[in-house]
Parts: C-alpha cells; structure tokens; sequence
C-alpha cells in the first residue's frame, strides 16, 4: 500500500510537535538546571544536540509538506530516506520503551503516550512508504 | 563536455564526503572516552542524562544515514527537487557545524596537546569540506552550477 500524501501532512505536523515537544521539555525538566554540575563544554554539547534535533525535525517536516509525492515515488533516494526515517523513529520507540527510565516515564506520562504514539505512526508510515511500489 | 567534467567532479567529491562522514562516524565513538563525557553525565540526574546521550544516539544516525547516502553520488546530484533538498539540508547541517565550532564552543576547558590541535583541525577542516562539497551539490541540482 502507498501512503497517501494526507498521511505525509499528519507527519509534517507529528515532527512539529514533537519538535516543539522538545523545547517545552527544557523548561519543564529543568535541564539547564541540572546542567550546571557538568562542564561548560559538556552543556554546550547538550544544547547543540537538541538544537540539532529540532533542526533535523524542521527539516523532516518540510521534506513531508513539500515532497510528499516524491517520498513514495520508488527512486532510490526516496527509498532511503524513508527507511532511515522509518529506521529513525523505530529506534526511537524502542529508546522510549526500554531505555527511559519507568518511574520517570509513569510521572510524566503524557510526554511518554505522546512520543510513543507520534513515533509509532512516523515510524509505519514511513515503513510503508519505503516498502511501496511506485505507482 | 564542461558539465560533464563538473559532474564527475562533484560526483567524487559527495563519494569522498561520504567516507569522510562515516570516518566521523566511526572516529566520533572514541569522544566520550578522550573528553571524560561518561564521568561528567554521571553527575546528571538520570533523566538528562538519559537524553544527553539518546540526543548524541541520534545526531551519530545522522551523520552515519549522510555518510551512508553519499556514497551513491548519482542520488543526490540527479537534479531533482528532493535531490536539492536533501543537498540543500546536509549543507545547511555542516555549515551550522562550522559556525558552532568557532563562534559558540568555549575552548578554555578543553584537552591541550598537539594531538587535540591536529584533531580539532582535522575535524574542522572536513566540516568546511563537507560544507563545501553539499554547497555545491544544492547548486548544481538547482541548475546554478553547470549546464541544467
């Protein structure tokens, strides 16, 4: 089955959210707080990787509202875009589910269904796309 | 005939940045060892450090996925619009990375020696290169660069 171009859009704004997800969650779990017991250049680095993640999450979503058509057209680059994302956001339910700590997802449990959801669909349908014949 | 010198040209220089990526990839597992990155996050509470290191899981995918890609040179320079896309996102990625490097890391706690120096001036020299190469790519798959 080839993912239509709607289910591109929902995850256009699925990584818009779980971009933005990502900033609210500094504030909320006072990340910069707990940073100042490490170097300097250790919190840089942490900075820059979340930077970095909401950058790669913007670009994901303008790759899903502009190109959706492209995504499932069956060219190799298609191909491996979509199974590295579907690869991506696999990897990254597994993260959530046996890497997280479960106290920690159980007190926070709406950040903990909304990942796991977001990154469940990301990952099918971009499983989907990349498994489509073109048309 | 020009173009097609350009072509093969740009061609080798996005197979070379590949290898060079995946020589990040494989030289970036030795960091956390060399800076003391296990020492310093366990001083974090489990949750920041838990993302500290699924944040730097995820960046190294990347820069493996870009590695891995370049090396089909002929997907990322067939002057589709993905193609400029995904050019165009890689550069912008790298020329970041550069940015980031001189004008935002605090150096006054980092390593001396001249084996940091040479490696910083590795990494920092394959930054521009990859900018360079993926600055390029975009060029060239928009038509800019060469005959469309």
């Amino acid at each position: 089955m080839t993912p239509p171009p709607p289910l591109f859009y929902l995850a256009g704004v699925l990584h818009l959210v779980v971009a933005s997800a990502n900033l609210v969650a500094f504030g909320k779990f006072r990340y910069l707080e707990h940073l100042r017991a490490v170097p300097l250049v250790v919190r840089q680095v942490f900075l820059v990787q979340n930077g970095y993640l909401v950058f790669i999450q913007v670009g994901f979503a303008l790759l899903c509202f502009g190109f959706a058509d492209e995504l499932v057209s069956g060219r190799p680059l298609s191909v491996a875009l979509t199974g590295f994302l579907a690869v991506f956001w696999g990897s990254r339910v597994l993260f959530q589910l046996v890497y997280y700590d479960r106290a920690l997802r159980r007190a926070n449990r709406g950040f903990d269904v909304l990942f796991v959801a977001a990154d469940s669909y990301l990952c099918a349908v971009y499983a989907l796309a990349a498994l489509a014949t073109p048309p | 005939m020009a173009d097609m010198d350009l072509a093969d040209t740009l061609s080798t220089a996005v197979l070379l940045a590949g290898i060079g990526q995946l020589a990040l990839v494989v030289a970036s597992l030795a960091i956390p060892r060399v800076l003391g990155w296990r020492d310093d996050t366990a001083k974090l509470r489990p949750l920041t450090r838990q993302v500290f290191w699924t944040y730097a899981a995820y960046i190294w995918c990347t820069n493996l996925s870009f590695g891995l890609v370049s090396l089909r040179p002929a997907w990322l320079l067939d002057r589709s619009p993905l193609a400029a896309a995904v050019t165009g996102f890689i550069a912008a990625y790298w020329v970041g990375r550069v940015a980031i490097q001189f004008f935002y890391f605090d150096r006054s706690d980092a390593p001396e020696g001249l084996a940091v120096r040479l490696a910083e001036a590795a990494l920092v020299g394959l930054f521009v290169f990859l900018s360079a190469v993926y600055g390029a790519a975009v060029l060239f798959n928009l038509g800019a660069l060469g005959a469309a």
